[in-house]
């Protein structure tokens, strides 16, 4: 088995999809956290100009550095069977990834990084009250055009895990609850044994 | 259109959908024409027509054989699947999948700047940024395909990687940027890639929209 180390902040944000990967999959590895940067700077100042694109998350494996955030995800993802079984519902699971990451963008953009008190309200009401209603019923229409129960190929990938992860991290998850199938599913993934273990024990963080 | 283009029209059954501009499409448009794979280059000019009919009301949209893919990224690293340039191995894809993750960064900062709706002093100090961040991710992209043996960033062969990053100077110099001259390796990647005759091809006749 390779040695695998993810480093991140003590935080969930960009590095709990791939940590989601590995942890339903059922895979040991070193989960290593930083303070998070408006804890302590310092361990990360130090880190920084080690690591090869100055961010985090960086996922080893064998001594070989991988970054991106969702370049982990999907290798962690394809290489412990939680991938498609060809380029077609690979490229099925990564549409509903990608979407969902510019939903997320979009929520850490109204939630976290928007500094103008009055833009930030304005942001969130459009997150809240357009972009997210209309974002999922879309992911509402893919699920229940390809039978309703997963997002691709009839079995639990990381597309479903992903939309899992968002919807349990959105600022009002009953938003989910006109969406059948997709709260379904959302239950579903959030009852698989080993992601209820490690949602109940995970560091709790403030994002 | 010239007559490279009358013979693309034959569809094949592949159709490209996207704004007339080089954006968050050409890495795709690119893998195709390299592949010698024939396809339909859509260009909209009204998305508000189409755009209830779109998955997640965005572009680009792949039409593949009957199937409809959309997300920019998902669409080219499907083609990159199907036309042999993603890697060979897992831990390749990765690398490719790393490297065109960090352009994809890179070109997010560059269209803020392009379509940036603030005022012309917020533009400004935007695009300072920009070229500032530019300087920054050419010098760790230099060092990336430095430690991966100088030639390609992933496998040390061809893939689509090499072919984002070619789009990504390709937007540099849309963006009054000349910065990736200063760094030989990248440097003399770009130049090979546009040296391959496919892709020559392409970049000599293809449609100006939005340059």
């Amino acid at each position: 088995m390779p040695a695998l180390k993810l480093t991140y902040f003590d935080l969930r944000a960009r590095a709990e999809p791939a940590r989601l990967m590995l942890v339903q999959a059922g895979v040991d590895f070193e989960d290593k956290r930083l303070p998070a940067p408006w804890d302590d700077m310092a361990p990360w100042t130090e880190l920084k100009p080690k690591t090869p694109f100055g961010v985090l998350p960086v996922l080893c494996v064998d001594g070989e550095e991988i970054c991106q955030s969702m370049t982990i995800m999907r290798y962690c993802a394809h290489t412990y069977g939680l991938g498609g079984k060809n380029a077609l519902e690979n490229a099925q699971m990564d549409e509903i990834v990608d979407s969902i990451q510019d939903m997320v963008e979009k929520q850490y953009k109204a939630y976290l990084f928007e500094k103008d008190e009055a833009k930030k309200a304005e942001l969130q009401k459009d997150f809240n009250e357009v972009a997210l209603p209309k974002f999922l019923q879309q992911l509402e229409a893919r699920l229940s055009k390809r039978g309703g129960d997963y997002f691709v190929g009839s079995k639990l990938s990381y597309a479903d895990i992903m939309a899992y992860n968002f919807c349990s991290e959105l600022p009002d998850k009953a938003a989910v609850t006109k969406t059948p199938n997709l709260s379904a599913l959302v239950d579903k993934v959030a009852n698989l044994p080993n992601i209820k273990k490690w949602v109940e024990s995970r560091p709790k963080t403030v994002c | 259109m010239g007559k490279v283009f009358g013979k693309l029209k034959k569809s094949n059954n592949i159709k490209l959908t996207y704004f007339d501009f080089t954006g968050r499409a050409e890495v795709s448009r690119i893998i195709l024409t390299y592949a010698g794979v024939k396809f339909t280059d859509e260009r909209i000019t009204d998305l508000a027509a189409i755009k209830e009919k779109l998955p997640f009301g965005q572009l680009p949209v792949l039409y593949y054989k009957g199937v409809q893919i959309s997300q920019s990224m998902a669409i080219a690293r499907f083609l990159a699947n199907e036309f042999k340039l993603a890697g060979r191995n897992n831990l390749e894809r990765a690398q490719a999948d790393e490297i065109v993750d960090a352009l994809v960064d890179l070109f997010n900062k560059g269209f803020e700047v392009m379509f940036s709706q603030g005022s012309a002093e917020e533009t400004q100090k935007l695009r300072k940024e920009y070229h500032r961040t530019v300087d920054t991710e050419l010098e760790k992209l230099e060092r990336r395909l430095e430690t991966r043996g100088g030639q390609f960033f992933a496998g040390n062969a061809l893939t689509w990687a090499d072919i984002q990053f070619f789009c990504a100077v390709d937007f540099l110099r849309m963006m009054e940027s000349t910065a990736v001259e200063k760094y030989p390796l990248l440097a003399d990647l770009n130049k090979r890639i546009g040296e391959i005759p496919n892709i020559k091809q392409w970049m000599e006749t293809r449609p100006q929209g939005g340059h």
